[in-house]
């Protein structure tokens, strides 16, 4: 009887300790709105920024991936669909991405960028677009 | 010819000639089977009733006493126990692990394969 206690109260703990934590997905689909195809085509580079109840940034495939998005191949008017996984179940959630027309990426380089906001929740998955916005300057670049 | 008569007939009149040998009127003896010739053997009626074989032979004691100073690792609950225990602690750390990670989340969902990619928690 104490050995089952035991390992009851070293289960208890175990799951004090580690938490129940379970996936959240965030499908973002990257739409290109106004921006022409002329200057997505000059885009080097893609980064996602993420903000708010979770931080994170990674950059988009370029050449060479199985799926590319920047430089865009074909995928215009809609770039395509990135998930996110998190285990953040609440407070919101920004994805910002950047497209710069030089490498390496600066803010000086952003030719267009867009974001979306999400409230994290109990939902598995929850989709959403950015849809793009052209910057100050252009992508086309000499 | 008379000679030859009168040694024929001392020849015949001898106690240990032939002649008087063959005429042996003794009767045989009866055989005995095996079965009769070992009644000992075959009944074997004394070993049952004879308490002393039950008792302690000072060979007994010497078995018990030689097992009584084995070493603890040379006794085989030592080994039962000891197998018992190491099978039970790699059982609880497996379980452990595969519950930790539950409990952590799991796995992440395989990425959709018409995605640009899958980031974030799990796939970093």
């Amino acid at each position: 009887m104490t050995r089952v206690r035991g390992l009851l109260g070293a289960a208890a703990l175990l799951l004090l300790a580690g938490g129940c934590n379970s996936y959240h997905y965030f499908d973002i689909t990257v739409d290109f709105g106004s921006v022409s195809f002329e200057e997505a085509g000059g885009i080097k580079r893609c980064e996602v920024f993420v903000s708010g109840a979770d931080t994170d940034n990674f950059v988009l495939p370029s050449t060479g991936a199985k799926r590319v998005a920047c430089p865009i191949d074909s995928n215009w008017p809609e770039l395509g669909t990135f998930e996110y996984s998190t285990f953040t179940d609440s407070g919101s959630l920004t994805f910002t991405m950047n497209a710069y027309n030089m490498t390496p990426p600066m803010d000086s380089y952003i030719c267009v960028s867009g974001a979306t906001t999400l409230s994290a929740s109990s939902a598995i998955t929850q989709t959403a677009t950015i849809t793009l916005a052209q910057g100050n300057q252009t992508c086309i670049t000499p | 010819m008379l000679l030859l008569c009168a040694v024929v007939g001392a020849l015949v009149a001898t106690p240990w000639s032939s002649a008087w040998a063959a005429e042996d009127t003794e009767e045989p003896k009866a055989m005995k089977t095996e079965h009769e010739a070992a009644p000992q053997q075959a009944e074997d009626t004394d070993t049952a009733k004879d308490k002393s074989l039950l008792t302690h032979k000072p060979a007994d004691d010497a078995v018990a006493s030689k097992q009584a100073d084995q070493a603890f690792y040379e006794k085989w609950q030592f080994w039962a126990v000891t197998g018992g225990i190491v099978a039970g602690a790699a059982l609880a750390a497996v379980g452990g692990y595969f519950l930790y990670h539950s409990l952590n989340g799991g796995d992440v969902r395989p990425c959709n394969a018409n995605f640009l990619g899958c980031y974030g928690q799990g796939n970093q």
